[in-house]
């Protein structure tokens, strides 16, 4: 089972998904590794963008149960700068492929997830 | 008809917008027409225009491009407006229209009351910002504007980074 989580900054995503569906800190890892969860995927975006981490995500799921935590970002003014505006495209992709890639996708507001699918 | 879109960067609104388009027109039988509005400068924005191109290529779309007004001549079709953020950006920064929510708004319902309108927007109202006049006044005409199209319209749809969150009407 693929889980994806996102939302906004500080809404207690990661806290959803240690709850929701048990996990121990140990269960989760800011990379893709063999722990269950993954969680700040915005932050890999910027280091290796959106098609690296959809490649290495691939073959982590076929090791089993995964659980992906990511900032929602875009939702504001277009930004002057080329390269954050690139950042904030490839972030889109990357949970565009992922919601569709998932079995279960919820956007956490205030601590309070609403599943979209 | 009118069938508003939004959504954030990346979101995948246009592509849920011209799938949307695409259903309406073989269900209605009138002919899809694609109202481009992006004044597009630069690499990034030739990049940017032939990613919308690709993705739209082979579905039947008619393009008009029209950065500036938009065109009243069209009756009797699916006209998919793509989008409304650039259409606003152009009228104030572009063009310095004298009240371009008044103007922009007589221009949809001049659409809306022969076609099938399906609109795309961007919601660029949730980033805390602190930004010049200029683009304070964008945002708040930006956002009358999305207030009044989603008054007028039978289905507001917002993507979700490809999944459709449905604020008014259904969505099938």
């Amino acid at each position: 089972m693929i889980v994806l989580v996102f939302g906004g900054r500080a809404q207690g995503k990661t806290e959803y998904l240690r709850k929701r569906f048990s996990l121990a800190p140990q269960d989760i890892a800011a990379q893709i590794g063999a722990q269950k969860a993954i969680v700040h995927l915005e932050k890999l975006v910027r280091q290796e963008g959106a098609a690296s981490i959809l490649a290495k995500l691939e073959q982590r799921f076929a090791a089993g149960d995964c659980f992906l935590c990511c900032d929602e970002v875009g939702m504001g003014i277009v930004p002057t700068d080329a390269a954050e505006r690139r950042y904030r495209d490839e972030v889109g992709a990357l949970l565009c492929a992922l919601a569709q890639r998932a079995d279960r996708v919820v956007r956490v507001f205030a601590g309070i997830g609403q599943v979209l699918k | 008809m009118i069938a508003l879109f939004s959504g954030g960067s990346g979101s995948g609104k246009s592509a849920m917008a011209e799938a949307f388009a695409v259903r309406v027109s073989q269900e209605s039988g009138r002919g899809l027409y694609y109202l481009a509005t992006m004044r597009a400068s630069g690499a990034e924005g030739a990049a940017r225009v032939a990613k919308h191109r690709r993705q739209r290529a082979g579905k039947g779309f008619l393009t008009v491009e029209c950065p500036s007004r938009l065109p009243c001549g069209i009756a009797g079709g699916t006209v998919l407006l793509e989008c409304l953020s650039n259409r606003l950006a152009n009228a104030m920064f572009g063009d310095g229209e004298r009240d371009p929510v008044v103007r922009i708004l007589a221009e949809i319902d001049a659409l809306a009351a022969s076609n099938d309108l399906i609109v795309v927007t961007n919601e660029v109202f949730s980033d805390g910002g602190a930004y010049d006049a200029a683009t304070c006044a964008y945002i708040e005409n930006l956002g009358k504007l999305n207030r009044a199209l989603a008054e007028r319209a039978a289905l507001v749809i917002e993507s979700v980074y490809s999944l459709p969150i449905v604020h008014k009407g259904v969505w099938r």
